[in-house]
């Protein structure tokens, strides 16, 4: 057992903290994993017969096969631990019930209604333990009409507005990031709320429940767009790449195969270093670019003769140029850039070598954050039911026989 | 409630970071960190400087029905926040802002690496000051390696970290995903860092940095890419059928996921009971052949289905069906939502010098012992150098006018 809470003597900042993980494919997953990297016990609960989330998802490790070696799974489940247990046996709800009485957090999102059939809904778990912190991430919220909506990552993505905010003028939606509300503001406020709670918590003594609807956390993340329509009655029209104060903004087609660099100008000193990079062309001093105002105005002709000055360079050359010159300039990068490209991720140790039993030798991604004096640690995503036993027997304290005796019944799987 | 007249302390039940007094020095890299934890319930304290707040000047603006133009950006960013004004140049100012390090909990700035060092306010000398500081930093590319010291904006930052890579069209054509995500997804993780070091501060008294990075949050967010490109040597781009897609329909676009054979299944039902599923009848879900030989037919028949019917009328058809289908909504579309009225997702802000009320999103969470909520307005610049400095600091009336005399305050 690695995951231990006192990792080389150094006391870990969420030591003693045990959440309970009910959570499946990306937000829930991501809030406890920032957690477990810091130090927290989660225990991962899942059904070794009907294996949710991403245990089978794309991509796995070559060659490979099973629930053990989805690329995406171990990304997002690191540090924590794995049980199995069968809930739709009395006694495996019993067991579950036993956790509970000993954890802190407990986290799911299932839709609602899912966690009340095992007595482990907010109403059930305060008669287990009256102290607990308790989150479900359901896409609609707990309550209201349209509580039963499932979806995926996507679906707040559509539904706060930000697919209908992502478009070039003229173009519709572009096609967004596969599951970005997961990893960015779901998770993200997942894992506030949780340590929101615990602050409170270690203040007052008190539990409480959370309800975090994704639809509504991700509209938290659209900045103004709501407030300027619900103020002046209209909102920007969508035109993603451009700025309304910057230009020029955009990103910019440079040589090679599908390679592109963004520029995005937003002083006039800016403007004057951008033109002295790029060698004084006499369309760089035509007066209609002279100002903000009218670059603004004339984005289309900027952006023709910026590109045609981008596509005679790839974008490594664009970048070291401009960003010399103080021009914020950057590579459009892909996976690939991440990971085996750019020297700055690589200087900053960015992705992580871990050994994961099944899938070997991986690299995992850092959190964005780094705290100096208590710095997340990572060990390798649970497999499949691995730490039964510390769970079962360590922290429940049920013999070897009991415990082979509920594997034998089908309860622990 | 009625957030511009709830002052501090006067709320039935308290915010979960009641207590906690942060210093507020972000820019848009940084500021949803800080909003987070005002709304949150810590006291947050904005130092501005004593010229102007760019932030007050982004756009979009408002204008009042007496003809005051005002920044929604700050509006939006700064509710339940104080604000005090202090040039941190000048000597007295430094001078003041160590007072407040003192009485604080946590800093959160997005000043390049280097800055607070240059203006003699680098960790050590506030650790010194406070050893139990939280020190917060957001900057583009964190403090250390060689991209530390390079200018990014949320475009900039989009593109480094990969997102606009598998974010766009089917051309290749990059997209930058709308309202500042790259912004918005560090300045988020940055508030996780922060907590986390809070709760061990509380612990143990101990205080620390906690660094964070615009590009590897929105790095973060590309994991199914980074992991496929690992494990698979395969790039992704934006228009990935298996994650899910936009479809056109008679009123915009629905988001549809038909990774999941389940899904498959389920839209192959619904075209079988509109009679357009011929061939569907013998199905062999768990065949992966079989299921690539009907994929085109299902993936073409939903699209005519869609294209005849309403954003609303669809998503309920697929709901009942259990096929999990979004539609694109629009900010009007939001603001008309039932479910988040039944949710009073939405609530007033009233601001009094504007003469007007403005209706402003509400919780990203509901905490049911310790809610989230907007204490008061967007501060106005330098509405608490009283409240801070004399009530706080112990400066006299008179200590003040002359600090605001010589352009300190």
């Amino acid at each position: 057992m690695t995951n231990g809470p006192d990792s080389g003597g150094r006391r870990r900042p969420l030591q003693g903290i045990r959440i309970l993980d009910f959570s499946w494919v990306a937000a829930g997953p991501l809030a406890a994993k920032m957690c477990a990297d810091h130090g927290a016990e989660v225990i991962l609960v899942e059904s070794a017969r009907r294996r949710g989330g991403l245990r089978g998802g794309l991509p796995m490790v070559r060659g490979k096969s099973g629930w053990n070696v989805s690329g995406w799974f171990n990304n997002l489940n690191t540090s924590k631990l794995g049980i199995t247990v069968n809930l739709k046996t009395p006694q495996g709800v019993e067991l579950i019930h036993r956790l509970v009485r000993i954890s802190d957090v407990v986290l799911d999102n299932y839709t609602p209604g899912v966690m009340a059939r095992w007595g482990l809904d907010y109403d059930g778990l305060v008669k287990i333990k009256p102290d607990i912190i308790a989150m479900s991430m359901p896409v609609m919220g707990c309550t209201g009409p349209h509580r039963h909506f499932g979806g995926f990552g996507g679906a707040p993505v559509a539904l706060a507005g930000l697919n209908y905010l992502t478009q070039i003028a003229g173009r519709g939606p572009a096609a967004t990031a596969h599951a970005f509300a997961d990893h960015a503001c779901n998770g993200g406020h997942g894992a506030v709320a949780l340590l929101a709670a615990l602050l409170y918590r270690r203040r007052t003594g008190r539990g409480q429940f959370i309800d975090l609807g994704q639809y509504e956390s991700t509209a938290n993340v659209m900045g103004s767009y709501l407030l300027e329509y619900a103020a002046n009655g209209v909102a920007q029209e969508p035109d993603v790449n451009h700025s309304r104060v910057a230009a020029p903004h955009n990103a910019y087609p440079c040589c090679g195969e599908n390679r592109w660099c963004v520029i995005a100008v937003s002083t006039d000193e800016e403007w004057e270093s951008l033109g002295r990079a790029m060698g004084d062309p006499a369309w760089a001093n035509e007066s209609r670019f002279a100002t903000l105002e009218s670059r603004l105005a004339h984005q289309a002709a900027l952006d023709q003769h910026v590109g045609e000055w981008t596509r005679e360079r790839t974008p490594e050359e664009v970048t070291a140029l401009l960003q010399a010159a103080g021009v914020p300039a950057g590579i459009v990068q892909n996976a690939q850039d991440l990971l085996d490209r750019d020297p700055h991720l690589r200087e900053r140790g960015y992705f992580v070598t871990l050994d994961h039993p099944e899938a070997g030798l991986g690299r995992y991604q850092r959190l964005a954050f780094q705290l100096s004096e208590t710095p997340a640690e990572f060990d390798p995503a649970p497999l499949l039911g691995q730490h039964n036993d510390y769970v079962f027997g360590e922290l429940l304290g049920l013999s070897q026989e009991e415990i082979d005796d509920y594997m034998v019944a089908g309860v622990i799987e | 409630m009625s957030p511009s007249t709830a002052r501090r302390g006067s709320d039935a039940a308290e915010g979960p970071l009641s207590g906690f007094r942060v210093l507020d020095l972000t820019g848009p890299l940084g500021v949803y960190c800080t909003k987070l934890m005002a709304d949150l319930g810590a006291d947050v304290v904005r130092v501005e400087p004593p010229t102007e707040d760019s932030m007050r000047r982004l756009p979009p603006f408002y204008r009042a029905p007496a003809g005051q133009e005002v920044s929604l950006y700050y509006l939006h960013m700064n509710t339940s926040k104080r604000a005090v004004s202090l040039d941190l140049h000048q000597p007295r100012g430094r001078g003041l802002f160590l007072g407040l390090v003192e009485h604080a909990d946590v800093l959160v700035e997005t000043c390049a690496p280097g800055t607070l060092e240059s203006l003699d306010l680098g960790y050590d000398t506030l650790q010194a000051r406070n050893a139990g500081l939280v020190l917060t930093s957001i900057t583009p590319f964190g403090q250390t390696g060689p991209y530390r010291a390079c200018k990014a904006s949320d475009l900039v930052g989009q593109a480094v970290g990969g997102l606009m890579a598998i974010t766009g069209y089917k051309d290749g054509t990059p997209a930058r995903l709308a309202a500042e995500q790259g912004y918005h997804t560090a300045a988020l993780h940055a508030c996780v860092g922060t907590l986390i070091a809070l709760y061990h501060r509380e612990a143990t008294g101990q205080g620390q940095r906690v660094e964070a990075s615009m590009q590897e949050a929105v790095a973060l967010t590309t994991q199914p890419a980074v992991q496929n490109w690992d494990l698979q040597g395969e790039l992704l781009g934006p228009q990935d059928p298996r994650f899910g897609s936009l479809w056109r329909c008679k009123d915009g676009y629905v988001s549809v996921a038909l990774g999941r054979v389940q899904a498959l299944e389920r839209v192959a039902e619904w075209l079988r009971e509109e009679g357009v599923g011929r061939g569907l009848e013998a199905a062999r879900w768990d065949d992966p052949a079989w299921v690539a030989t009907v994929r085109p037919q299902i993936v073409q028949g939903l699209g005519e289905l869609l294209a005849l019917r309403t954003r609303a009328e669809i998503v309920v058809d697929a709901q009942q069906r259990r096929l999990w289908l979004s539609p694109v909504n629009s900010a009007e579309d939001i603001l008309a939502d039932p479910q988040l009225h039944a949710r009073e997702f939405f609530q007033p802000v009233s601001y009094p010098e504007l003469g007007v009320t403005l209706t402003h999103s509400g919780a990203p969470f509901k905490l049911s012992a310790s809610p989230w909520r907007m204490a008061a307005r967007a501060p106005l610049p330098g509405e608490h150098n009283e409240a801070v400095f004399c009530g706080e600091l112990g400066l006299s009336a008179a200590e003040l006018a002359e600090l605001r005399r010589e352009g300190v305050l």
